[in-house]
């Protein structure tokens, strides 16, 4: 899918500014960013839940079907999950059949039979959310459109839609969804934008955003004994970290190994050395308040 | 119509079938029909009075007070009864008016004046009292011609004539029943029906199922699929209240209610009333539908519907007036306003025998009418029932 230009308003609003992505098919990709950034706006416009918008989003095959999950839950509480199901499947042209067998499939998996005849009313949220899953997955999309899938789930539960989410990658499916749980995000996602006051300010795969990241030449070293002295006789910019931890810079390879040798010359053993990584939770502040 | 259409069509009707009100209705308007068409019966069985006694003093024998005759001018509920006593006046009518009489009235046939004296307790209903004065009329035939000497088999020639019968129809009698019928008949639709309309599309809007809903369907095939769904649900109705009309005429009394509104059945108001009812669930349906979707919480539930409730009421109270107050003129111009019109133009067409060109001018502009109001309704459904806010100005 690629997005040409994409503006936003509402009212007078300026929501989404000028976004020109590209969703890689048979990813996962995700987007993050903070409150009020935009997210969800994208995610109805891929949909064409609204279609307001200028700018062009272009599929490259328009046959495909979608499975969305909103970020606000919406069933029907008097209707009994099974005909709930049904009904959005039957939406998105499977046989009854094939839809039934799904869904007992899916509510095995998340481990929910029980309440296969039973009203949604007297669902737990956590089992809402299973069933709302569930029902973006009953008709075998193409598309997974996921808003906020983890939003309000225990870390059980959670796992499970991570390995739902992997499953359904598997089968080939594209998977774009939006999250704050970084973490989540780190792990499934093949792809990733960052989004700031409707603007896409970064993307790319994990490690590419990683390394926009990285300091060059930053390491973290553990030894058995202080080594403050080893850094201020080399004039090396260092850290304390720890007790017997630093963070420490060089400005080249040279530098690098001068440190090593006045490590050993000064009978200290290196427990552990370590270039200095970044993760997602960082950059999204670093990214989202100019840090 | 298209497939996803057709699935929310169903979705709609079925839920709505399963649902209280649906069986609530149904239960109510089977009750009511059967009622309706058996007031007879009913009363009836809730009357004190199933028997009454008549007995008939006379001293002379007379062949038309013979046993078989009596027991001819009798029926289930009043008896015929011959007392050979011969007591006065004065003793029967303080029989009569015992506290627990054997007979509630007597015919006494005066021979000093040659007339029947009938004497009843006023408490026998109506009806009954109707039947016991006719066949008294006929005693006092018999009674008179015979004190006349004519023979008996003269008398049968004179007083066996029947009148041949043949009631017409009148445009007054449909009228009369349309006029009842079809503004309960509206009012009831649009309350019942439309306001279901009004709960499904507050329930997805708030519960935000219609954003799932929006992702597999456009805002026109759900506002069209629901709009049709209740429609069937109102067709199902009507079936089941059909049925029941002819199986209680089957089966119960044959009701001369019915036998009287089909028999007195206009073509031309039939088409006239069943279209307005038409036009009248589907304009208010789609008007609801795009005031409705702007409800974004339950305090938004009842500003979102008042414009409806009051162009329901509105053209309530025009048809009202104009009813009092009919001119002929005044309804044709009242008949080119679309929605007010609803009521007025059943009371139009009561009070005057429109021509089949009017009838289906009606029917042309309402149609018209239908088609802007459900297209502008549909887009402002569409538009709000997304959450999606006024278009950017430029």
């Amino acid at each position: 899918m690629i997005i040409n230009n994409l503006n936003k308003y509402y009212n007078d609003f300026h929501v989404l500014k000028d976004i020109n992505i590209e969703i890689p098919e048979n990813k996962i990709v995700g987007i993050i960013g903070e409150n009020g950034a935009g997210k969800t706006t994208l995610i109805k416009c891929i949909l064409n839940i609204i279609n307001d918008y200028t700018g062009e989003i272009k599929f490259e095959n328009e046959s495909k079907s979608y499975g969305y999950i909103p970020e606000e839950r919406g069933l029907y509480a008097k209707i009994k999950v099974v005909d709930q199901l049904l009904f959005f499947s039957s939406l998105n042209s499977i046989s009854k059949e094939d839809a039934l067998n799904n869904i007992d499939y899916y509510l095995k998996k998340f481990d929910i039979l029980d309440y296969k005849n039973k009203k949604v009313k007297v669902l737990s949220k956590g089992n809402k959310q299973k069933i709302q899953f569930i029902s973006a997955l009953v008709h075998n999309p193409d598309f997974l459109v996921l808003d906020e899938p983890f939003s309000g789930i225990d870390p059980i539960n959670s796992s499970i839609f991570i390995d739902i989410i992997y499953d359904e990658a598997k089968k080939g499916k594209t998977i774009f969804f939006s999250s704050h749980n970084l973490n989540n995000v780190e792990k499934l996602c093949d792809f990733i934008f960052i989004i700031k006051d409707g603007r896409i300010v970064n993307s790319g795969s994990l490690e590419e955003i990683k390394s926009k990241y990285k300091i060059k030449n930053k390491y973290i070293i553990e030894t058995n004994k202080n080594t403050e002295d080893v850094f201020i006789k080399n004039n090396i910019e260092f850290q304390k970290l720890d007790n017997r931890k630093y963070s420490f810079i060089t400005k080249n390879s040279k530098e690098f190994i001068g440190v090593m040798n006045a490590f050993v010359e000064n009978g200290q053993e290196i427990l552990a050395l370590e270039s200095d990584s970044i993760d997602l939770n960082k950059i999204f502040i670093k990214e989202l308040t100019n840090e | 119509m298209n497939k996803k259409m057709i699935v929310i069509m169903k979705f709609n009707f079925k839920n709505y079938i399963k649902s209280a009100p649906f069986k609530l209705i149904a239960f109510i308007g089977i009750v009511l029909i059967l009622g309706l068409f058996n007031i007879d019966k009913i009363t009836d069985l809730f009357s004190t009075e199933h028997d009454h006694n008549i007995i008939i003093i006379s001293e002379n024998g007379y062949d038309f007070l013979s046993d078989d005759n009596l027991s001819n001018l009798s029926s289930d509920e009043i008896s015929y009864k011959m007392d050979n006593n011969n007591n006065n006046v004065d003793y029967y009518l303080q029989e009569i008016n015992k506290s627990e009489p054997d007979y509630q009235g007597f015919l006494y046939l005066n021979r000093d004046t040659n007339k029947v004296e009938l004497y009843y307790l006023d408490k026998i209903d109506m009806e009954h009292q109707s039947s016991i004065i006719a066949t008294s009329n006929y005693i006092n035939e018999q009674f008179t011609l015979n004190n006349l000497g004519y023979s008996q088999e003269e008398i049968t020639e004179i007083t066996d004539t029947e009148i041949l019968i043949y009631p017409q129809t009148t445009h007054t009698i449909s009228s009369a029943i349309v006029s009842m019928i079809a503004p309960i008949l509206i009012f009831f639709i649009v309350f019942i029906y439309v306001t279901s309309i009004t709960n499904s599309i507050f329930e997805e809007k708030t519960s935000k199922i219609s954003e799932t809903l929006l992702s597999y369907a456009t805002g026109m095939e759900i506002l069209l699929g629901k709009i049709l769904g209740i429609f069937l649900a109102i067709l199902l109705h009507m079936l089941i209240f059909t049925v029941t009309i002819f199986i209680s005429n089957l089966i119960f009394v044959k009701s001369d209610m019915l036998v009287t509104i089909f028999a007195s059945l206009d073509i031309k108001l039939l088409i006239m009333v069943i279209s307005i009812i038409v036009f009248a669930y589907l304009n208010f349906a789609f008007i609801t539908a795009a005031f409705v979707s702007k409800a974004e919480d339950i305090q938004d539930g009842f500003s979102t519907t008042i414009i409806q409730m009051l162009l329901l009421v509105i053209s309530f109270y025009i048809s009202f007036f104009l009813g009092m107050n009919f001119s002929e003129n005044i309804a044709a111009i009242i008949s080119y306003i679309p929605v007010i019109s609803v009521f007025s133009n059943i009371t139009y067409i009561i009070n005057v025998d429109l021509a089949w060109l009017q009838i289906i001018r009606i029917i042309i502009l309402n149609s018209i009418y239908l088609v802007i109001i459900a297209i502008t309704c549909a887009r402002m459904f569409e538009r709000r029932i997304a959450g999606n806010a006024k278009k950017r100005r430029k």
